[in-house]
């Protein structure tokens, strides 16, 4: 290739190169530099260093950098690859090439068999599927009674669980998935198809338009 | 027409708004919400913002908890298809599901349903 202007080069110093994450995700090169677009705007809302913290990550998606969440804390602590409390371009590039609709089924499979393993005992536990659904209904503010909750619990461990020994492993993971494809929707997000028509701003200008953004 | 019914993971990925949405703010073309109508007042109340107003939808079609619509009227990009499917936690307790198609009229607002 080699015609990757100089002024590109700059913009992405510091930064993973975008044909390598290019190559390594189903992103193509173009996308890649829109996702730059967002992940600017995330990285610098708090403290401008490139890099994005939790707060950000939380005030990206709920407009509030205090606000706490359950699978918000997941999503951040999978994308967090090296476990520095941040998120560089290339983790967030990464992370997102598994919601994409071309990415691998195994790649989702796993990613949301450890997005339900909450502390990362390589098991979903029965306890966990319980905090979930719980701290779900509590941001609806609605309320099940407690025993409609169980029955819901036991419903899904009698088909998930198969050895029944109140926890789902990888393995009992991937049969209940193949069976209930459905549940693979939430790790697909279409958009990711049309980010460039999203963010349209990534063109090369002079330096004056790109202080203006 | 019965909803269907769903395990725990059904449940945890139908709630609106999965956290990483957000993070792409798009106009999004999709919504969810959550009420405890009962699933015949649900229908009942689209069947009536569907028969009433500019979008008018001539072609309504129900299914198992789904409700098909198309518009009149071609827009830039065809018909208006409006794609609504309600799932049933518990009797008191649905969570209903709107999508349209990416054919948009030209001249629609947004299309919301109040629960």
């Amino acid at each position: 290739m080699g015609c990757f202007n100089s002024k590109v080069k700059k913009q992405f110093r510091g930064h993973e190169d975008p044909i390598a994450l290019a190559s390594q995700t189903a992103f193509s090169v173009s996308e890649v530099e829109a996702l730059f677009e967002l992940f600017k705007s995330i990285s610098s809302s708090v403290i401008d260093d490139g890099l994005i913290s939790k707060e950000e990550f939380q005030l990206a998606l709920f407009k509030n950098r205090k606000k706490e969440n359950l699978f918000a804390n997941r999503i951040f602590d999978l994308f967090d690859v090296k476990q520095k409390g941040l998120i560089d371009f290339g983790d967030f590039v990464r992370g997102l090439h598994v919601f994409h609709p071309n990415a691998a089924q195994e790649e989702k499979v796993n990613f949301s068999f450890r997005l339900y393993d909450l502390d990362g005992t390589g098991f979903i536990e029965r306890q966990e599927v319980k905090q979930m659904l719980i701290a779900l209904l509590c941001e609806s503010e609605m309320k099940l009674a407690d025993e409609t909750i169980e029955s819901i619990l036991d419903k899904t461990f009698v088909e998930a669980d198969s050895n029944q020994d109140g926890k789902i492993d990888k393995s009992e993971w991937q049969i209940f998935v193949s069976r209930n494809p459905s549940l693979l929707k939430i790790m697909t997000l279409p958009y990711l198809r049309d980010i460039t028509t999203t963010f349209p701003s990534f063109v090369f200008h002079s330096e004056v338009d790109e202080v203006a953004t | 027409m019965k909803p269907t019914s769903l395990n725990a993971f059904d449940i945890i990925s139908l709630f609106p708004d999965f956290v990483l949405s957000n993070l792409i703010k798009i106009c999004r073309s999709d919504a969810r919400f959550t009420t405890q109508n009962s699933a015949s007042t649900i229908i009942s109340r689209i069947e009536e913002v569907a028969s009433m107003g500019v979008l008018c939808f001539p072609q309504v079609k129900k299914k198992d908890g789904t409700v098909k619509m198309l518009g009149r009227k071609e827009g830039r990009k065809g018909k208006l298809a409006i794609h609504v499917e309600i799932f049933e936690i518990t009797p008191a307790f649905h969570v209903v599901e709107v999508k349209k198609n990416q054919e948009i009229l030209q001249n629609a607002g947004s299309f919301v349903i109040k629960a």
